[in-house]
């Protein structure tokens, strides 16, 4: 299990298109995946729940991996949070 | 005959729960043809889109507001019979940062078919450079494998799209 805080670098925090990418990520291997923002936490698999935490730019979220491929899962839902394309 | 209508009328009703309906008046198209690979490849969930002709917003079924973004670009409604919609007025709108949108519900807010969730200058985001296309998606898409989408015909805000 690996757990890092992400600051969101993506300048209009949580929205549509960047949780898509996170679910996405977190759909390809079995592994669970959570994000924990103002002591909510979400199913990185459910995309109404990653949204629901409201996070904004600059806000940090914490991510836990557990499961298969744990970095590379990790380091691509922190390319999502970050804005890249 | 009277026995005939009330059966009618009863298999309407249990038929309508389980329908999505529209949120804004306009012509449906199927979800490939959103022009973003975050809606056409149904990577949020199945759905249909509509390029609307108001700009009124109304919630497509009975729920509960589960997001209602800051920049009221996009709302999410969890239904009462569970499922999990997200409607996304526009395409890329989110960079407006809430300019030209209107938001009339809250995170939590409980919600009827046909109550106003957004109202936006559809004209106004349309000079700023965005396609309107909403996308309507159910999210927990998995959980419906028989999902109808019903698209290329105009709809009547509150007509069917979408059968779970």
């Amino acid at each position: 299990m690996i757990r890092k805080i992400i600051i969101l670098k993506d300048l209009e925090g949580i929205h549509a298109r960047n949780s898509a990418k996170v679910v996405m990520a977190c759909r390809k291997v079995r592994a669970l995946v959570t994000l924990e923002y103002g002591g909510q936490t979400a199913d990185g698999g459910n995309i109404l729940e990653v949204m629901s935490l409201g996070a904004r730019y600059k806000d940090q979220v914490a991510v836990t991996v557990d499961g298969e491929r744990e970095t590379e899962i990790l380091e691509e839902i922190e390319r999502a949070l970050n804005g890249s394309k | 005959m009277f026995g005939s209508i009330k059966k009618l009328f009863g298999g309407k009703d249990s038929e309508a729960k389980k329908v999505i309906l529209a949120p804004v008046p306009g012509k449906v198209i199927p979800m490939k043809e959103v022009a973003d690979p975050a809606f056409s490849q149904e990577i949020l969930g199945k759905g249909v889109a509509i390029v609307p002709q108001s700009g009124v917003v109304v919630a497509p079924a009975d729920g509960e507001v589960a997001v209602m973004f800051e920049t009221k670009h996009a709302v999410s409604i969890r239904t009462d019979l569970g499922a999990e919609l997200i409607i996304h007025i526009g395409l890329d709108t989110v960079n407006l940062k809430g300019q030209y949108f209107k938001s009339f519900v809250a995170q939590g807010d409980r919600v009827k078919a046909g109550d106003v969730l957004v109202e936006v200058e559809l004209e106004q985001v349309k000079a700023a450079g965005y396609d309107v296309t909403t996308p309507v998606i159910v999210c927990n898409t998995p959980d419906y494998p028989n999902m109808v989408c019903r698209g290329g015909m105009e709809v009547k805000a509150l007509d069917p799209i979408i059968e779970l």
